[in-house]
C-alpha cells in the first residue's frame, strides 16, 4: 500500500511506501507556528528510504551548533514537504497537512503547548507536554499501530 | 506558594499543583506496594483545590472501602490516592515533571515495610549507559538513551 501526498499546485508529489496513514503530532512551539504561518506544525515520522518524490523539490538547509536541518519544499509553491535532521539519521518528517487522505489523520500528541494559542482548545486526553516530551514516550505514541 | 507540574508516562493526564512546601513522604503498606509494583510509594500530600487536571481527570480505581486510586488506563502510570470524603489528595512523587524538588520526611504503613530494601546505597551499581543490552535497543530504536 503507498500513501500519497503532494504539494499545494500540485507540481511535487510523493509517496510513502508504508503500509498506514502515519500517526502524527502537533508542535505548538513558535518556530512551528513561524514555519506553519498556523497555530502548530502537524508532522509525521518515516523512514527517509520509504519517501519517493517527484517534481521540483527545492532545499533550504538551517544549520545550528549541533544540528543541520535540510527542508524540502515545492520549487514552485514553497510548500513544505518534509525535512530530515542530522540528529535524526534515517528518518525523514512529514508535514503531515500534505497527504492527501489528510481528514483521516490522527493525532496522538501535543507538544510545546506552552507557547499554544490561546483560543485552541485541544482534545481531552490527547497527550501533551508543555515543552519537548521525553524522546522515548513520543516515540512510543508514534509507534502505535492503528487501530488500536 | 509554587506551581509545579506533572503527569503520567504517556502525557495523557497532566497536572498542575500549587505546592507549599517540598516535603513528601513514602507509604510502605501493602496496599501501596501491590499499586505501584513496588516496595513502597512517594507521595506528596496536597489539598485537591491546589490541583488541577489540565488534559482529563486520572481514571479511577476504588482500591478499597476507603480510597481511590488515580492512574492512567493507558500507560499505567499511578497518579493518586484520594481518601474517600476527604479535601486533600496525595501525587505520586514520580509523576511530577521535577520529582527531585522533593524529600522524604517520614514512612508510613511501616507494618509492612521490607526492611532490607530501605537502604540501598551500599549494593553495586550501573548505569543505564552501562549497560551494552538496554544501550544498543535504545539506540537502534530512538537513536539516544531516554530523556
Amino acid at each position: 500500500m503507498t500513501i500519497a501526498g503532494g504539494c499545494r499546485c500540485g507540481a511535487v508529489r510523493y509517496t510513502l511506501a508504508i503500509d498506514a496513514l502515519p500517526p502524527t503530532y502537533a508542535c505548538h512551539c513558535h518556530q512551528c507556528q513561524r514555519w506553519s504561518g498556523s497555530a502548530f506544525s502537524q508532522q509525521a515520522i518515516v523512514p527517509e528510504a520509504a519517501i519517493a518524490v517527484t517534481g521540483p523539490v527545492a532545499v533550504y538547509e538551517k544549520v545550528t551548533e549541533d544540528r543541520t536541518s535540510t527542508q524540502r519544499v515545492c520549487g514552485t509553491c514553497h510548500a513544505r514537504i518534509y525535512n530530515v535532521n542530522t540528529r535524526r539519521p534515517g528518518l525523514a518528517v512529514v508535514r503531515a497537512g500534505t497527504l492527501d487522505r489528510s481528514e483521516e489523520l490522527e493525532c496522538v500528541a501535543h507538544i510545546f503547548t506552552a507557547s499554544k494559542q490561546r483560543w485552541l482548545a485541544l482534545p481531552e486526553g490527547v497527550p501533551q507536554w508543555p515543552q519537548a516530551p521525553p524522546a522515548e514516550a513520543l516515540a512510543a505514541l508514534l509507534g502505535a499501530k492503528r487501530p488500536r | 506558594m509554587t506551581v509545579v507540574t506533572g503527569g503520567c508516562q504517556c502525557g495523557r493526564v497532566r497536572y498542575s499543583v500549587e505546592l507549599a512546601d517540598d516535603d513528601a513522604y513514602l507509604c510502605h503498606c501493602r496496599m501501596c506496594q501491590r499499586a505501584t509494583g513496588g516496595v513502597s510509594i512517594a507521595f506528596k500530600f496536597v489539598p485537591r483545590a491546589a490541583v488541577t487536571w489540565l488534559t482529563r481527570e486520572p481514571d479511577r480505581y476504588a482500591s478499597s472501602p476507603i480510597a481511590t486510586r488515580g492512574f492512567c488506563r493507558e500507560c499505567g502510570t499511578p497518579l493518586t490516592y484520594e481518601g474517600e470524603g476527604s479535601d486533600h489528595l496525595d501525587l505520586t512523587v514520580g509523576s511530577f515533571d521535577d520529582t527531585a524538588r522533593f524529600r522524604p520526611v517520614e514512612n508510613v504503613g511501616v507494618e509492612s515495610w521490607h526492611a532490607g530494601w530501605l537502604d540501598v546505597t551500599g549494593l553495586p551499581t550501573q548505569r543505564t549507559d552501562q549497560n551494552v543490552t538496554i544501550t544498543a535497543r535504545w539506540m537502534a530504536t530512538l537513536g539516544k538513551l531516554p530523556d
